[in-house]
């Protein structure tokens, strides 16, 4: 419950703070390629470090990553059959794929194991259309959600749980000790 | 800004720092992974006292390495002293493992452990069919089974019965049954004939009709007419024996009939008496154990175990290195996630490789320098982990010479060429001076039969292509001596078999199992089979034979009663029955020759009084009064 609570409020604080919304569009569009990819792969932590070295929003980045990582676990079924199509039956990229699997340093990043190539595709191509769909739904919630959530019954329930009072207690004293 | 230093700077920091501590630690993790590895492939611990990887040198140095023990907690089956390997580096960037130079000094066999060789968790490894195809598998399997339908413990079990007595009431006797019948039916027609017998005349009325054709001939009258009268009473007598005769002439004929089924009967008795017999001897014989198969028996299960067990480890090979999917650019390999795809290019090689490697290991009495017991002359080529990339066939050979062990030296050669479409590999082995009593064979409880002693020496060779596969072993064994400790001792099965494998101290064995389509041949030779067969077979057959006559007395004996009664019913009713029909028969027909000649005399005398008046006739017409004139003439 105290996850929870954290989580909804991190992801409101965020939505409510002045961030730009590009930079929250880019942690969901970094998390989604990191979470649908197999998390130990050598490719996450070019993405680790490209999240870490640009303005992107990183409790965005690790909530995206953590909730794609479930989907992209689900459908480990259809990645293996994206990546045997773009390995095997793909051949005009094959040159590709046999440069990836032979040269130097190449080999390490497993871009010839179906899970691996096919996942990524698929994140690669969801990258951009993510990023700005992003971007359109948290300029309208700014518009117009904003204050209706603020408002809501639900937040008014949940401001009235013991949990809330007890999470509320926490962020006082984390204040206070200034680890905010 | 859109950079931000101030996270990444920290971040490659850190990662930089776990880097370099790993590289530290590198040596740990490499010792792990390979303890880790031999330790799935084994099934037991594997320890290494000290590993060290040189990136500089290109080499990685083991100190040590033990192979714990399965049977023996405290044990370790093998230990080495040392491993060298030498690699190339540059090929590590493109994820490859090139080995230029591999070596080991020094093995030791069976030395002690400090701590336990067992493995806390162990990965349960799943049961794996031994052959490639579903259908060789199945052929494998029925070869298998049929060691498990083998009659072998009804050779340890067999035993020639003392009391025939024993057998013959285990038997139900159809002999007893088929002679009751006999009894039976005997019985039953010495009812049914009175009653036919009364269908005749009696004796008595046969005579007093002869009696009456006798007094028509006395006192025979003058008068031929008179005469004729009593012709004609004798011809209605000898019509009645005619009549009478021909009724007892069909009586005569059921008899015979009868006669004939009840003789069927006793001879169908009699053949039941044989059967019987027959039965009782297959119940004493060793015709259906089979003992022309005795060396198949002895050599055979045993090494089939050891064909399973090199069978699985050779799928395991082929399934590592020649699986092949339908498209040939590529070769699909199946991980815990996912699928490898390894492209078929010349420029792609192997991830592993170890081109050439030539050297010698020395085994070490409990560790002395000074005492070795056992070289090892070892040369690799052409190692590698995918050969469809690699293009050349791989090849080990393998020399080598043991003091003290239970073997004196052996050589073995190793191909596999899974470069091409249909892989191929070559196996060869020559291994000399086998302590014999370690030569796997028997049946444990049923056939349990070793060799205490003696040498052999073995040739084998292995040819797999594609799924068509033979492989022969060629054994000598030389001054062996038989051990039949394990044996059952009150087995006569097994007394004949110790007086004649004494006999045998060098013999000669085959083994060879070769695909033949899709069904799989298993033959097992040895050159005392034929002599061991005749040997037991005699040797049984003698006292069998004492047995089977004292059998077949008993069955006889039992029978003799019925038989008898049988016997008797069948004289009895031919007696009683056929030699009444034919007496009565040869007495009628004796009365009735007898009234034919009275018919003869009464018709000579009829003549006679003919010619008398007819002489009185001729005298009156000469006296002038004609006699014939009154007289009827009967002719």
């Amino acid at each position: 419950m105290f996850v929870i609570i954290k989580t909804i409020h991190s992801i409101l604080k965020v939505l409510n703070s002045e961030t730009h919304p590009s930079q929250l569009a880019a942690g969901v569009a970094f998390g989604l390629l990191v979470g649908l990819t197999p998390f130990l792969s050598l490719h996450n932590l070019i993405f680790f470090l490209i999240v870490c070295l640009f303005r992107i929003n990183l409790s965005i980045f690790f909530l995206s990553t953590a909730f794609f990582s479930l989907i992209g676990w689900a459908l480990d079924p259809l990645w293996d059959k994206i990546g045997y199509a773009l390995l095997v039956n793909f051949k005009a990229a094959r040159p590709v794929w046999i440069e990836l699997s032979t040269g130097a340093i190449w080999p390490f990043f497993r871009f010839n194991n179906t899970i691996v190539i096919g996942s990524l595709a698929a994140g690669l191509v969801l990258f951009i259309p993510i990023w700005i769909e992003t971007v359109i739904l948290v300029k309208l919630y700014r518009r117009t959600l904003r204050e209706q959530i603020r408002e809501s019954k639900f937040l008014q329930i949940l401001k009235a749980t013991p949990f809330y009072t007890w999470y509320d207690k926490y962020q006082t004293l984390r204040q206070k000790f200034g680890l905010n | 800004m859109i950079i931000r230093l101030k996270v990444f700077i920290p971040v490659v920091l850190v990662i930089a720092t776990t880097l370099i501590i790993s590289f530290f630690f590198i040596d740990f993790w490499v010792k792990n992974w390979i303890e880790n590895g031999i330790s799935a492939v084994t099934g037991t611990k594997t320890d290494i006292r000290d590993l060290k990887l040189s990136f500089k040198n290109s080499s990685l140095k083991i100190r040590r390495l033990e192979i714990a023990s399965k049977e023996k907690e405290f044990e370790n089956f093998v230990e080495f002293e040392d491993v060298v390997v030498d690699f190339q580096t540059l090929p590590l960037l493109k994820k490859r493992f090139v080995i230029d130079e591999f070596s080991i000094e020094g093995i030791m066999w069976a030395t002690p452990r400090r701590t336990s060789g067992k493995l806390l968790f162990q990965k349960k490894v799943d049961e794996q069919p031994s052959w490639i195809s579903d259908l060789k598998n199945e052929a494998f399997e029925s070869v298998k089974n049929e060691f498990e339908k083998m009659p072998i413990s009804k050779l340890s079990e067999f035993r020639i019965p003392n009391d025939p007595r024993e057998i013959v009431s285990s038997l139900d006797l159809k002999s007893t049954d088929a002679y009751k019948t006999v009894i039976e039916h005997a019985q039953e027609l010495k009812t049914k004939w009175p009653e036919r017998f009364k269908e005749i005349k009696n004796t008595s009325e046969l005579e007093a009709k002869f009696k009456e054709a006798k007094a028509l001939v006395e006192n025979v009258p003058q008068n031929p007419q008179e005469i004729l009268k009593r012709i004609e009473g004798i011809k209605s007598v000898i019509e009645f024996f005619q009549s009478e005769q021909k009724r007892v002439e069909g009586i005569i004929h059921d008899v015979k009939t009868d006669s004939a089924k009840i003789q069927a009967d006793y001879d169908l008795a009699t053949q039941a008496l044989n059967d019987d017999f027959n039965r009782a001897k297959k119940l004493v014989s060793l015709d259906e154990l089979n003992v022309g198969n005795i060396s198949r028996i002895l050599f055979g299960p045993e090494w089939l175990q050891k064909i399973d067990q090199v069978l699985k480890y050779h799928q395991m090979l082929r399934k590592a290195l020649a699986k092949t999917e339908k498209d040939e650019e590529v070769q699909v390999r199946q991980r815990a996630k996912g699928r490898d795809i390894i492209f078929i290019v010349p420029k792609k090689q192997p991830s592993f490789v170890l081109a050439k490697s030539e050297f010698s290991v020395k085994s070490l009495d409990r560790g002395q320098k000074n005492l070795v017991t056992q070289i090892y002359e070892l040369s690799l080529r052409d190692i590698n982990s995918s050969p469809k990339l690699y293009g050349k066939p791989t090849s080990v050979d393998f020399k080598s010479e043991f003091k003290n062990a239970v073997i004196g030296g052996a050589e073995v050669q190793l191909f596999w060429d899974y470069t091409k479409e249909i892989p191929v590999d070559k196996y060869k082995a020559d291994v000399k001076k086998i302590a014999a009593k370690s030569w796997p064979m028997g049946v444990p409880q049923y056939f349990p039969l070793r060799l205490s002693s003696g040498l052999a020496n073995a040739a084998t060779e292995f040819h797999f292509v594609g799924d068509d596969m033979k492989w022969l072993t060629k054994v000598q064994f030389s001054d062996v001596l038989w051990d039949f400790d394990n044996a059952p001792k009150q087995s006569i099965f097994f007394d004949l078999l110790r007086d004649v494998f004494s006999k045998i101290k060098n013999f000669h064995l085959d083994l060879e199992l070769k695909s033949v389509g899709e069904k799989l041949d298993f033959n097992v030779k040895t050159d005392f089979d034929s002599a061991i067969q005749s040997a037991l077979t005699a040797a049984i057959d003698k006292k069998l034979d004492e047995f089977k006559a004292r059998l077949k007395l008993e069955i006889e004996n039992r029978i003799s009663q019925v038989k008898t009664q049988a016997m008797n019913s069948v004289t009895q009713y031919k007696e009683e029955v056929e030699k009444r029909a034919q007496n009565y028969l040869a007495q009628l027909t004796n009365y009735e020759n007898e009234t034919m000649k009275l018919e003869d005399q009464l018709k000579k005398r009829s003549q006679n009084a003919v010619q008398d008046k007819i002489k009185e006739g001729i005298k009156d017409i000469q006296k002038g009064d004609n006699p014939l004139k009154k007289m009827k003439l009967p002719f």
